[in-house]
């Protein structure tokens, strides 16, 4: 064992993430960032999983790979993550804290090291072999890169594919080909494994009468995604594969192979609601005027956001959803169009035509699932999905977590989380070993360069033929070489491979270059690479200036080389006349402080506190009512099996009896200021006040039971709310009633109250369960827009069906009618199959209220500077990918704070934003933006414009000397001050005016 | 805080007179190829690292082709840009300035 500070080290601080998509890469870095070593596995040639196949994403139609990528710089760029791809786990030894893992690493063929993605091997190779990441609508060769934003950026051999003819390997200039390359194992000792290895899609040719794989029109979600995509087999154009003719009219088929007991397929993937109605809306988008039908079971519109886009797509985008069960597809040979047959609510069979049908596919769980288990000796469940332990995110085996879709189906956000939270629940066992394996960069003295000439060096790449296919890049060395102020230029046929770098180093020394352009790619990707090599090479790393004559010139102007390298040329002239003016800049960082704030003690908070507690970190946890629980505390029952009550009780002793939280009740927050790392909070207990210092907060404050007086609510007391009923049937006070009927969306899905609140189909479901499990001769009837009970709650829905749970379908043009007569309730509905209207003496009425945001959210919001979205809930960063983050550092939330969701899911995302902190609080300091903003304090007039501008509350006036300053901690680096600024007394660090005007008038 | 400032070692006049091949230059090539005078504006933009700049990489690894004929100049917020930085372009000839952000 290591010795540390004194201290014994027990466990082994590194973890394995099997399965590199977006959970795995968030669990990943985030273990990295507090101090693990993290080996990242996939099976595949490259990381990202399924997100960079996919066009947009709900609801924001951001573009997937747009929103990727810089996660995957991160991953790339992290000393702490070793990337293995192309690998497998074949065994696991030993115990939580203490595994020793055996991977099975199968043969790339192409060195990683040696090759720069040239892609002369390509040309070279004559087998052509089906491309799976556009899902074989086009073709690609045995050697290949499965795309071009692919990371590790190197080709690979597809070994069952490649005729080992040799062509491929004289062409490599770099000589990286291996034939000879054989499987190794190799046996890797870490601490926890967490499995996040996703999802396959459904096989749809298992659906015989969709005629998939015969009629060429019909295509799956996922080919469609291909097709949308701009950087798919069509470039984004959007043409059915039988005749790349543009389509006018699609059908959309949903829950092909999801919600399908009879084929053993008893659960609801999640995500296909909403995928189909976004691709129905962007493929509008390519082809104006184009007509989408959803032909559906249900909408299934329950995530934050989704019931306002499915509304777009119904008015804005005039998508039409059909209600049905679609019973086949027919081809009319001479278009090659469909004719789609499907029974509608009133039973009659119809039929109506369409350019296209679009599959709507489920989620499947990896292939590789019982392999996978089988090594790691977990178990799966009835689907093959991972079957959980005790807790969300554990599975049966202690010290193997689980993140992601292999959990069960769920959308990206959600996986996001789960990657955050099975990275809390590794760390939490690791606690002991934090930092004692990770690596950090070291340190090299750097060279006063400020007092002379600039003696500029200039490397033009060649991007292999990337570049140099189209610019002329000896041309563009040769005017380089006369530009003033350099010393020195040089072409490389790849700048970022690593004797490149090496080599720039050593003529940063032999040149004496105090200031470095390299003109390559995008610097959002490589500029990081090239300032650390001045780094390493004792220069100040902002002395330099990248520019891209790739994305801006060579791939962009292919057809007029001689432009395209006249531009080149102008590019690196203006980056030479600004690099010339630089200045050093100066990296600061900020301390942090290792405590958190956690505001709101339910189950949420009080889970919050617990792992950071577990991670080592001080907790002040804030709850304004004398007890803790919050909403917890109003639940009796719950569709796992483990009782609310017994959950409660559970995480309220571990939470008191914790000597690292401090529990405040009755207390809130009354004034908040401060900084990432360092926060100053206080908090008021009746008229006692307290501050706090912390580094970080976490917002749990949870949401409130709506309220409604819709439906005679509270003049019947017959009348309750879900939560309500619960109570009495836990209390025993149903006895003799024989009537139940619950109505839906009460108060939810109208102009009101525009969202989804997603629980109460889960809810109304489950109390549906317990009173036919307490009193099996009850008739229950739930009256509802769509049952919206997801992912593998679907179960319970089938077992209410099962056990005569009535589910009556009404629209919001014909509400349910409820009148009290002298002996009783009646509710009046339609019965949408068989047109009838029905009344039922109701003995008790249901009502699911759902969930209101919390009254404090707006306080809260104005406290610690956050935003709320238009219903009032706390908003996120970004919606897919920083679902528990706030856009500035040091600010996290989780739970019904967040918008509703079920316990479990509150839980899972309680533990991701305590992993959130933990990754900021873990860190001793931090490293600040170094491109501030500061003031020439003799100029300054004192005006304060700057002040307002400013959005990260970064400027401010001192108060005796009149002059505006700058709080570098928040200052983000935007400039805009600077613009501002009436007198010039702003400036910004390495964009300063004086530099920025020597660029502009170069710009001609 | 104030930065030490290095002094303009670097002319304007040094500067101007090594701009021998730019895009006035480009101009008359595509002019050339054009077959006579063609009108070809000559455009700046200034493009926030953070979208429109990401949007430009994107059109880059998607080959999608456009006109030669303009040059972007990357700042961390197109709310950093100073009129300045407008006008002086404006001023040397050039024809349009599109500010992305």
């Amino acid at each position: 064992m290591e010795q540390l500070k004194g201290k014994e080290i027990a466990t082994t601080g590194s973890v394995m993430v099997v399965g590199a998509g977006i959970s795995g890469m968030q669990a990943a870095l985030d273990l990295a960032q507090s101090g693990y070593r993290v080996y990242l596995l996939d099976r595949r040639p490259s990381i990202a999983g399924t997100m960079p196949m996919l066009d947009k994403t709900f609801p924001t139609n951001d573009c997937s790979m747009c929103i990727l990528s810089p996660k995957v710089v991160d991953i790339g760029s992290h000393l702490n993550i070793e990337v293995i791809t192309l690998a497998e786990v074949v065994g696991l030894e030993g115990v939580p804290g203490n595994f020793t893992a055996t991977v099975k690493k199968h043969p790339r063929y192409v060195d990683m090291d040696l090759c720069v993605s040239c892609g002369r091997c390509e040309t070279a190779c004559e087998q052509v072999v089906r491309n799976n990441f556009n899902q074989g609508l086009d073709t690609r060769k045995a050697i290949y890169k499965p795309y071009p934003q692919a990371y590790p950026n190197a080709y690979v051999i597809d070994g069952e594919s490649c005729l080992s003819c040799g062509s491929c390997v004289g062409k490599c200039p770099r000589k990286a080909i291996n034939l000879e390359m054989q499987p190794e194992n190799v046996q890797i000792a870490v601490g926890a494994v967490i499995l996040s290895p996703g999802f396959e899609i459904f096989d749809a040719s298992e659906r015989g009468e969709y005629g998939y794989g015969i009629f060429k029109n019909v295509v799956t979600s996922l080919e469609f995604e291909r097709l949308l995509s701009a950087s798919g087999p069509f470039q984004g154009h959007l043409v059915r594969p039988g005749d790349h003719k543009e389509p006018k009219k699609i059908g959309f088929i949903q829950c092909v192979g999801s919600r399908e007991p009879g084929r053993e397929r008893n659960f609801c993937s999640g995500v296909c609601c909403m995928y189909a109605t976004k691709e129905a809306i962007v493929a509008r988008e390519h082809v104006p005027g184009l007509a989408s039908t959803i032909f559906c079971i249900d909408v299934r519109a329950y995530g934050k956001g989704f019931e306002q886009y499915y509304e777009r797509a119904m008015g804005e985008y005039e998508v039409r959803y059909v209600k049905c069960m679609v019973s086949s597809i027919n081809e009319i040979p001479k278009t090659g169009n469909l004719l789609i047959r499907f029974r509608t609510d009133d039973g009659v069979l119809r039929e109506e035509e369409f350019d296209m049908v679009v599959l709507s596919v489920g989620l499947s769980p990896p292939k590789e699932a019982s392999a996978l288990a089988g090594a790691l000796g977990i178990e799966l469940d009835e689907y093959g999905f991972c079957r959980p332990g005790e807790s969300p995110g554990t599975t049966t085996r202690p010290g193997v977590f689980v993140a992601g879709t292999f959990a069960g189906p769920k959308d990206i956000p959600e996986t996001v989380i789960d990657g955050s939270a099975a990275a809390g629940c590794a760390a939490r066992i690791l606690n002991d070993s934090r930092g004692t394996l990770s690596r950090s960069k070291p340190q090299v003295e750097e060279k006063d360069v400020s007092g002379e000439n600039p003696r500029i060096g200039v490397f033009v790449c060649n991007c292999g033929i990337n570049i140099g296919s189209v610019v002329d890049v000896p041309s563009v060395v040769k005017f380089a070489k006369g530009l003033r102020g350099v010393v020195f230029a040089e072409e490389f046929l790849f700048a970022c491979a690593q004797d490149s770098i090496e080599k720039i180093k050593r003529r940063i020394k032999s040149q004496k270059l105090n200031r470095v352009v390299v003109a390559s790619c995008t610097p959002r990707t490589h500029a990081p690479l090239f300032m650390n090599v001045l780094r390493e090479a004792g220069i100040n790393q902002y002395l330099y200036e990248h520019v891209n004559i790739r994305e801006h010139s060579s791939w962009v102007h292919r057809n007029n080389p001689d432009r395209a390298t006249v531009k080149a040329r102008d590019l690196v002239r203006m980056s030479v006349a600004k690099v010339a003016k630089l200045s050093p800049i100066e990296t600061t960082f900020t301390e942090i402080n290792k405590n958190c704030l956690v505001v709101g003690g339910g189950a949420s908070g009080m889970t919050a506190a617990l792992s950071l507690a577990e991670q080592g970190f001080g907790v002040h946890l804030v709850e304004k009512e004398e007890k803790l629980g919050g909403l917890l505390a109003q639940l009796r029952y719950s569709m796992e099996g483990t009782e609310p009550s017994e959950i409660l009780a559970g995480l309220t002793e571990k939470v008191t009896a914790n000597p690292a939280i401090t529990v405040h009740t009755g207390s809130e927050v009354s004034y908040a200021a401060g900084f990432p790392g360092n926060y100053r909070t206080t908090i008021k207990a009746g008229d006692s006040e307290e501050e706090i210092i912390h580094g970080a907060v976490i917002l749990a404050t949870g949401a409130a039971g709506a309220q409604t007086s819709e439906y005679l609510y509270g003049d019947s007391g017959k009348v309750v709310t879900q939560t309500e009923f619960e109570k009495k049937m836990a209390a025993g006070e149903l006895k003799g009633i024989k009537n139940v009927v619950m109505i839906q969306c009460v108060g939810s899905r109208n102009a009101d109250r525009p969202y989804c609140s997603r629980i109460c189909c889960t809810h109304a479901v489950k109390n549906a369960l317990k009173i036919k499990e307490q009193r099996p001769g009850v008739n229950v009837y739930i009256l509802y827009r769509d049952v919206r009970v997801y992912g593998l709650n679907e179960k319970y829905y089938t077992e209410a069906r099962r056990l005569g749970v009535g589910f009556f379908r009404y629209d919001t043009d014909k509400k349910p009618v409820v009148t009290q007569s002298h002996d009783g309730l009646v509710v009046e509905f339609d019965d949408h199959v068989t047109g009838f209207r029905l009344a039922v003496d109701a003995d008790m009425l249901v009502l699911s209220t759902g969930v209101d945001p919390a009254r404090d959210n707006e306080k809260l919001s104005q406290l610690f500077k956050v935003p709320l979205n238009a219903e009032g809930f706390l908003l996120e960063a970004h919606l897919k990918l920083r679902p528990v983050d706030f856009a500035a550092d040091g600010l996290y939330l989780c739970g019904l704070a967040h918008s509703p969701k079920l316990l479990s899911e509150s839980i899972v995302q309680a533990n991701a934003a305590a992993m959130r902190a933990a990754s900021l609080l873990s860190r001793d300091k931090m490293e600040n933006v170094a491109i501030t903003a500061f003031v020439q304090e003799e100029m300054c007039a004192g005006c304060a414009i700057c002040v307002r501008v400013c959005s990260y509350n970064a400027r401010y006036m001192d108060e005796f000397t009149g002059v505006a300053g700058v709080t570098e901690v928040l200052c983000q680096g935007c400039g805009a001050c600077v613009a501002a600024c009436p007198s010039g007394a702003s400036q910004q660090k390495g964009y300063e005016k004086g530099q920025m005007m020597a660029m502009m008038r170069e710009v001609l | 805080m104030v930065l030490a400032h290095i002094d303009l070692l670097v002319t304007e006049e040094g500067v101007r007179a090594m701009s021998e091949v730019s895009m006035n230059e480009k101009l008359e090539i595509g002019a050339a190829e054009a077959g006579g005078a063609e009108f070809e504006p000559r455009i700046i933009g200034m493009v926030c690292n953070w979208c429109s700049y990401a949007g430009a990489d994107l059109a880059g690894t998607s080959r999608v082709q456009y006109p030669p004929n303009i040059r972007l100049v990357r700042v961390m917020c197109s709310g950093s840009i100073d009129p300045l930085y407008l006008l002086t372009p404006l001023l040397d000839g050039a024809d349009g300035i599109l500010v992305g952000g």
